[in-house]
């Protein structure tokens, strides 16, 4: 006879690895500081590369004022100044990144919560028909040894 | 309101029951509204902006996963102006990998909004999105805001400039570049209606979260009039301002407030009417929580089993 409540749970445990699991399951292979570190790290890089891209879109936007304020700056103060800026962009955006993959993990943490609460209550239901189907062999072969 | 909670969840019992189906044609009919909406503003490429061959990619792209929904539009977008000039179509694939980096990386599930937004936009009803996401939505879909209105901007310009792009036989892509660049951000239009969007997204999000009855409608409420209000500003600050704009800014902003008021309700109705407020403490705290039901009608199933049948004469 089938039992409901297994087959319940086995179709929520489904239904989340073909949905949201699909994308969310890789989370379960890191703690929490290395799923940061990770993005962070893979963050910096793309942090200075946006940061060229807004530099290149402002110099085309307006060369003329980025030439004069190079003139009027002078050339090794400039560059100090650029590279100051362009240091605090790529930590803001190290930062912000950081803190949204940290949104994106605590939202899924609590859904994967309870898929491994749905697959723990899956093997426990498996334990106990294990169990019980021991029992009745068990009586069975005592039947046959009485007989 | 009762028609109005009783129609959601007949609406949430069909999704259910039609999930994929659903899915399939809304992002169908994103799809080819966007498509449309660009070939309408930028369609350079006779191929590209034929309406049936629209229709086929949008029937074919639109099976990939929502999160990824943007990307064929925005390489549609590309190939547009590449069309139109090679310098003005990098720098569009510039700011479109901008937007990319800085915000689309991290919350991909909003991508569809960089295609809503300007598709609003053309029906004046902008403001219906933002009020909507400030209320729903976390803090940081104020980008998808600013981006979506980015787009719409960048194509309105190359649309009403595009002559003048393609006239300009000769000249240097840069200097194309350059006038795009400058002629969208200079905008005054542009900067006061991203100014306006933001500061009425960060004013809901912000009222809304405050701790009293009916703060979701309040702060849409009040969304509205700071809408009104600061687009009356700004058209009088750059000397813009008309009594056929003035007109459709009210009108569009109290249709939208409405519209926002009516979909906020239907999507999270709470019934202040059974608020409860429980205290109680651990060893560490003291808690004050105040728990507001959730409205929600079953919808009736009524079925009628005669057990005797009634004997006629």
């Amino acid at each position: 006879m089938l039992n409901q409540k297994k087959v319940e749970l086995m179709s929520k445990v489904a239904l989340y690895e073909h949905g949201e699991g699909r994308t969310t399951l890789r989370l379960n292979k890191y703690y929490k500081a290395d799923y940061f570190s990770r993005n962070l790290l893979s963050s910096i890089p793309l942090g200075i590369l946006t940061g060229v891209l807004i530099l290149a879109v402002i110099f085309v936007a307006d060369s003329e004022w980025a030439i004069r304020a190079y003139m009027s700056i002078g050339g090794t103060l400039s560059i100090i100044l650029l590279v100051v800026v362009f240091a605090v962009f790529v930590a803001a955006y190290s930062f912000f990144s950081v803190y949204m993959f940290n949104h994106k993990y605590d939202h899924y943490r609590g859904n994967l919560r309870m898929y491994s609460l749905n697959l723990q209550r899956l093997k426990n239901i498996y334990e106990e028909e294990e169990k019980a189907a021991q029992e009745l062999r068990s009586k069975e072969k005592e039947h046959e040894m009485a007989d | 309101m009762k028609w109005l909670i009783k129609t959601r969840t007949r609406i949430e019992e069909f999704y259910l029951a039609h999930r994929r189906v659903v899915n399939y044609i809304l992002r169908l009919v994103l799809l080819f509204l966007s498509f449309l909406l660009v070939s309408g503003q930028i369609g350079f490429q006779p191929l590209l902006s034929n309406v049936w061959f629209i229709f086929a990619i949008s029937v074919l792209l639109a099976f990939i996963p929502t999160r990824f929904v943007m990307i064929p539009v925005l390489i549609y977008t590309i190939i547009q102006v590449v069309t139109l000039s090679y310098g003005l179509g990098v720098v569009v694939a510039v700011i479109l990998v901008i937007m990319y980096l800085l915000y689309f990386r991290f919350a991909s599930q909003y991508g569809f909004l960089l295609m809503v937004l300007p598709l609003l936009f053309i029906v004046k009803g902008q403001l219906l999105a933002v009020l909507l996401l400030a209320v729903i939505a976390p803090a940081t879909s104020v980008f998808a805001v600013a981006f979506g209105t980015v787009f719409y901007h960048l194509l309105h310009y190359l649309n009403t400039h595009a002559v003048v792009f393609a006239s300009t036989t000769g000249t240097a892509e840069f200097e194309k570049a350059e006038t795009l660049l400058k002629g969208v951000f200079s905008n005054p239009e542009f900067l006061s209606t991203l100014v306006v969007l933001i500061v009425v997204f960060l004013a809901v999000h912000f009222i809304k979260r405050a701790n009293f009855s009916h703060s979701y409608e309040i702060s849409i409420a009040i969304g509205t009039g700071f809408y009104i209000v600061l687009k009356l500003l700004c058209d009088l600050i750059f000397g813009t301002i008309t009594t056929e704009r003035l007109v459709i800014f009210c009108i569009s902003g109290l249709v939208c407030g409405a519209l926002a008021i009516l979909l906020q309700y239907s999507l999270k109705a709470l019934d202040y009417t059974r608020t409860e407020t429980v205290e109680f403490e651990d060893d560490e705290y003291n808690y004050y929580v105040k728990a507001v039901p959730k409205t929600a009608f079953k919808t009736e199933t009524v079925n009628v089993k005669r057990i005797n049948k009634r004997k006629t004469r």
